[in-house]
């Protein structure tokens, strides 16, 4: 057997890394296999690099470093599997999260915000993203990568555009995230999509076809989405200025030396659960648990909200409205003219119903109970 | 000689067949094995062979050692103890396909 000398195999090595392998391990590899195979083939009299040429280009189609390239490929993509079912995985979570959230909401139950925000936080930060990836290693071409990437932005901008509306996050002034999510997809999606597909006669009528159906569903849901809303502080003014006549009310209230009314004690309390609900509702919305005659210098605005965050979890508030409740329907049994009125009003919602309410529209309620509650009293001390 | 095609799809159970008979091999000699088992039908190329090895073991279904022959550096393969039911799994998995593609093909041989 031949034997080959050090310069030989010196020779081959520098061959091996000129032709642009790169990786050390893949060099000893390949020039101990060279060597190997020149050794057992050699006869006595043949030229070295002839023979070696000869050996060397067996090993590829067109160069040594497609080798390199084939094993950095499999070593990057041995995940690519795993990827895959992790997509999957992580897609059957979202929807069945997503769906599971959506009836709950509907239904009222406790825990549709925790299926939702798991639904669409696993479909934007691990669906998406893994959605990208193995598209993206699926296809060549740096462009169809880029329009891959739009689109999986436009994912994410729209699932927290849709997770900031149902959550009541404040990312930026409200509706920004919208802006933004459909400007996107106008100005950067489409253009990108239509231009690299409109390209390839094959898909041709596909991307018209999807390019106009991303325009008219941007286009819907803009319009659905209430990006101007109405003056929020138009309803917060409601409940003030009903405030204020109840202040105007009771101050006219003729004030008996003794209490004519038989419950004065009642009414009392009445109006003090109602002002403890109001405090509550107010504290959790603006920090104070009454509102100051300079709202406006102080710069404090009731955002509309529902009452999750004062009925949840909080049996003092339960209690509360459960009291309020019992002493109205006393209060109404115990006269026969004057009363408040119990049906159509917030006292019928079940208390597993409150917090999905708005809280000025329940300010607003328990404001007009107080006025009726006066109403019925002036009543009653004027007909004495 | 069969194509790269149907050998590509079967390297893997190969390489770690041969590595479950032989305690530690080197390419070379993984080649010149399955080349003379074959009788030259299969030949394992240095292109697929050696991406394969390297994939291998950095999933951990392989383990190396290397030796000096002068000069160059010899690294030897052998099967990681994942390795071992690796390629029984292999073994019998690609087992199975070929009944399935016997079947398949109508190819099973007529028995008395």
């Amino acid at each position: 057997m031949y034997r080959l000398s050090d310069q030989q195999v010196d020779y081959v090595l520098a061959d091996i890394q000129r032709r642009g392998v790169k990786m050390e391990d893949l060099q000893n590899n390949l020039l101990d296999h060279v060597c190997c195979m020149l050794e057992n083939s050699m006869q006595a009299g043949d030229e070295f690099e002839k023979k070696y040429e000869q050996t060397i280009q067996t090993f590829f189609r067109k160069e040594l470093s497609e080798i390199e390239d084939e094993t950095i490929h499999l070593l990057t993509y041995k995940n690519y599997y795993a990827m895959k079912k992790a997509l999957m995985i992580t897609g059957t979570f979202s929807v069945c999260s997503f769906i599971m959230g959506t009836f709950f909401k509907t239904m009222h139950w406790p825990g549709a915000n925790v299926l939702l925000v798991s639904g669409i936080a696993s479909l934007s930060f691990l669906f998406l993203p893994l959605f990208f990836l193995v598209k993206t290693k699926e296809s060549g071409s740096i462009r169809e990568k880029i329009v891959f990437a739009a689109g999986t932005i436009l994912g994410l901008l729209y699932c927290m555009a849709v997770l900031s509306l149902i959550m009541h996050w404040k990312i930026g002034k409200p509706g920004t995230l919208w802006i933004v999510t459909c400007a996107f997809a106008f100005f950067v999606f489409v253009p990108l999509y239509f231009f690299s597909g409109i390209r390839k006669p094959e898909k041709k009528l596909n991307t018209i076809v999807v390019s106009i159906l991303v325009i008219v569903a941007a286009g819907l849901h803009f319009t659905l989405v209430n990006l101007r809303p109405t003056n929020p502080e138009i309803k917060m003014y409601g409940y003030l200025q009903n405030e204020q006549l109840l202040e105007k009310m009771s101050s006219s209230l003729v004030q008996p030396s003794k209490p004519y009314s038989a419950h004065r004690e009642l009414v009392t309390a009445i109006h003090q659960r109602c002002n403890d609900l109001k405090g509550m509702i107010l504290a959790s919305a603006t920090g104070v648990t009454t509102m100051p005659e300079d709202i406006e210098k102080k710069n404090l605005l009731i955002e509309e909200n529902n009452l999750g965050n004062v009925f949840n979890g909080n049996p003092s508030a339960n209690n509360l409205f459960a009291d309020l409740k019992r002493m109205v329907i006393k209060y109404n049994a115990e006269n026969n003219a004057g009363k408040i009125p119990v049906e159509h009003s917030i006292l019928e919602i079940q208390p597993d119903r409150l917090s999905s309410y708005s809280n000025l529209f329940f300010l607003t309620e328990l404001t007009q109970l107080q006025m009726f509650l006066v109403h019925s009293e002036n009543m009653q001390i004027a007909a004495k | 000689m069969f194509s790269s095609e149907l050998i590509k799809g079967t390297l893997k159970t190969i390489v770690l067949k041969m590595l479950a008979e032989n305690k530690k091999m080197y390419g070379y000699e993984i080649t010149q094995r399955v080349r003379e088992l074959t009788g030259d039908k299969i030949q394992l190329t240095e292109g697929a062979l050696y991406p394969t090895l390297h994939s291998l073991e950095a999933e951990g279904i392989l383990t190396t050692e290397t030796e000096f022959i002068g000069k160059r550096v010899r690294k030897y393969y052998s099967l990681s103890k994942e390795g071992k039911i690796k390629s029984k799994e292999k073994v019998r998995e690609f087992s199975d396909f070929m009944n399935t593609m016997i079947f398949l093909l109508d190819l099973k041989p007529k028995t008395a």
